[in-house]
């Protein structure tokens, strides 16, 4: 269920994505995910319900205590909040290259 | 004497023997100082320090790792690098220190407490024990600015046993666990853990049994180089065995290691039933370093050769790149052949150089095949490299998400021309079967109109569920109606296995029903005889095929095709199938899971 990375303010990006994989965002998955979003300047909040996180804080991902099925919102803030939103998508619909 | 046994909990199975070696609890005897003021900068150098040697220290693990192991492995210890890393506790330990004017080692004991406290609360098992992880990051911190960071775990490594040994401990952690990597250990026994815990990642990894949840009064009556029997599956310890029980043990352990010789054997040897009927095992693919892995277990070649990595880079590949990655697998597989399917992306995969129209429903709009007829500038380099890359004669061509046979028609003409080019700049090539994948309904319902337009086909069970039910695959709302056994399902796979077979094309099938034991029963019943898999998954289907016979198969897909609902095909494979499974590969690791899946 995505939809396509729409700037709303200037510079900043969102998308809510769904977290496929059957373990979540466990420690690996939290792992690549936090290693994908250190490669880009733009500052990154993942939202999930009412907590939200730093999404170069693996801590922080982890204690979205998100599962198969949760919801998240990307927003990121910066002149690569595009691509790194594009990336962040691809990872989380790939299922962060797991078999299942 | 009575029989000394320790009940726990099993982590990873398998028989171990071996001397027990008590792996020390380092007490960390924290400090808890107040500073003044001018000392907040000296601590804050300290700590500076003290993350600058455990980050070197987990590095280590991480590349010791990552030389031995698969990927599983490097992936949890770089999980603990960022953990050790987050720049959030980073700035919380800092502040703690300036704030409330204490040394580093409590603003550090603080901040991870209260995160572990957070994880152990936590209502998913999994997640809670991720406690562990936690704390274990802060202990490499905690030796670090002890100034014992190394000498802790490196001198534990020095010391280990010569000869096979168990493991004891209160609590393993993931960076003493990975010490073991290498090392004589036979076995692991502990009080603290879970299945899900790192050490018990890192036990089924390198395939030595772990037991946990021994109580503390049971752990400390084993001593020092006590003779213990570990059986992981069972989750028992047995201490100082009498000659009897040992010979027993050791019998067992030998018929275990009979089997997984017999499984190195089948790896070894082309697949066939018991009744003799060959069937061709290949592997499902993303990256041409899967290929080492397949071919150690026995895959005949690449069913399945996903190509869509290579769009999700920044740069679109040019007929080049494309070229380049073809011939590297086709040489690797030789003289086994290679699927590529062409680019599957739009729908629920993002496609980054390319521009998407939106699209409210994407699973059923602009992607795949119609993507690449859309822009041709997409298609015909995928067309031209394969050519290009088929010197060998061992590639060939697979279309996704085909609907209609003019898109076959379509493909095959821009084929004629990519070929045409190629003769005229007198470019080496040579010409590839070009198939489809079978996942729209339309194509299975009416697969003799395909018959004559593809050289092969190719049966993608994702899709093709998803399609017929009319199930998005990530709608939670929704999942429940996705079902691999829908008598609809299950009748369209033997459907067009029977017609493509009576015309004597080429049928396979790739997707995750091919490497599920409990299915592939039925796919056989059903004629198919070539299927493709993860890597991981083909040892043990293999040696699964091997213990079945085609008519016994054959009854159970009749009987399959019979049910009105996915609830009584389940029902039928729980009491008739399942019983079976378990006494040809009855060392099945997932046995749990499969059974919660019914």
């Amino acid at each position: 269920m995505t939809r396509p990375a729409r700037p709303r303010a200037r510079g900043v990006v969102r998308q809510t994505l769904v977290i496929q994989n059957v373990s979540g965002l466990h420690a690996r998955a939290a792992a690549k995910l936090v290693q994908l979003c250190e490669k880009y300047k733009s500052s990154i909040k993942l939202i999930r319900g009412r907590s939200s996180a730093n999404a170069k804080s693996i801590m922080g991902v982890m204690m979205l205590e998100a599962a198969r099925g949760a919801r998240l919102t990307v927003v990121a803030r910066g002149a690569d909040a595009s691509p790194c939103v594009r990336a962040i998508a691809r990872l989380i619909d790939g299922k962060f290259g797991e078999a299942k | 004497m009575p029989l000394l046994t320790f009940r726990g909990h099993s982590a990873s199975p398998g028989l171990a023997t071996g001397r027990a070696f008590w792996v020390a609890d380092v007490p960390v005897v924290s400090v808890h100082r107040k500073i003044s003021r001018q000392e907040v900068r000296e601590e804050k150098v300290r700590l500076a320090a003290a993350y600058v040697r455990a980050h070197e220290e987990l590095k280590n693990i991480e590349t010791k790792s990552q030389s031995r192991h698969p990927q599983g492995l490097k992936d949890i210890f770089s999980a603990h690098r960022l953990m050790l890393e987050d720049p959030i506790i980073r700035s919380r330990i800092e502040a703690s220190v300036r704030r409330r004017l204490i040394c580093a080692e409590w603003a550090v004991e603080g901040v991870y407490d209260e995160i572990a406290g957070v994880f152990s609360s936590m209502k998913n098992r999994h997640q809670a024990g991720r406690m562990y992880d936690v704390k274990d990051v802060m202990r490499v911190l905690l030796d670090h600015l002890a100034g014992a960071g190394e000498t802790a775990i490196g001198g534990e490594l020095a010391n280990l046993p010569d000869a096979p040994f168990i493991a004891i401990a209160h609590e393993l952690s993931p960076a003493r666990t990975a010490a073991f990597i290498g090392s004589k250990v036979a076995g692991m026994v502990t009080r603290l853990g879970g299945r899900t815990s790192h050490a018990a990642i890192i036990a089924r990894e390198i395939g030595i049994p772990f037991v946990f949840g021994l109580p503390s009064r049971s752990l400390n009556r084993i001593k020092p180089d006590d003779m213990l029997l570990v059986n992981g599956g069972e989750g028992s310890v047995v201490v100082n065995p009498p000659a009897a029980i040992s010979r027993r043990f050791r019998g067992r352990q030998s018929e275990i290691r009979k089997i997984r010789k017999t499984y190195q054997r089948i790896a070894a040897r082309p697949t066939r039933t018991r009744d003799g009927v060959d069937v061709r095992i290949w592997a499902n693919i993303e990256t041409e370093n899967e290929i080492p892995g397949a071919k150690k277990y026995g895959a005949c070649g690449v069913g399945l050769f996903r190509t869509e990595y290579l769009y999700l880079q920044d740069q679109m590949p040019d007929e080049q790149a494309l070229y380049e990655v073809y011939r590297k697998v086709a040489r690797a597989v030789s003289p086994g052949s290679v699927v590529v399917r062409t680019m599957d992306l739009g729908g629920d995969k993002f496609l980054s150089p390319i521009e998407f129209p939106s699209d409210m429903n994407p699973m059923l709009g602009m992607r795949a095949i119609r993507l690449c007829l859309a822009q041709p500038k997409l298609l015909i380099p995928q067309l031209r490299a394969a050519l290009r890359a088929n010197l060998r004669r061992n590639l060939r061509l697979c279309l996704p998400m085909v609907s209609a046979v003019e898109e076959i028609l379509e493909v095959r003409k821009y084929l004629d021309h990519a070929v045409e080019d190629l003769r005229r700049s007198r470019t080496p090539f040579c010409a590839l079967p070009l198939g489809i994948m079978v996942e729209v309904p339309s194509v299975a319902i009416r697969i003799e109109r395909f018959l004559p337009h593809a050289d092969f086909f190719s049966i993608g069970t994702n899709d093709l569920i998803q399609y017929t039910l009319a199930v998005s695959r990530t709608m939670e709302q929704v999942a429940y109606l996705y079902r691999p056994l829908d008598p609809s399902v299950l009748w369209l796979i033997s459907r067009v296995v029977s017609v493509c077979r009576d015309s004597g094309k080429e049928v396979s099938l790739c997707g995750e029903e091919a490497n599920n034991p409990l299915i592939v029963p039925f796919l056989l019943g059903v004629g198919l005889r070539d299927l493709s898999m993860a890597p991981p998954a083909i040892l043990e289907i293999k040696s699964l095929i091997s213990g079945l016979e085609i008519p016994r198969c054959q009854a159970i897909a009749r009987r399959m095709l019979e049910f009105s609902t996915a609830r009584e095909v389940e029902r039928y494979l729980r009491s008739e199938v399942f019983p079976m499974l378990k006494t040809i590969i009855p060392h099945h690791y997932s046995y749990v899971s499969l059974e919660s899946e019914l």
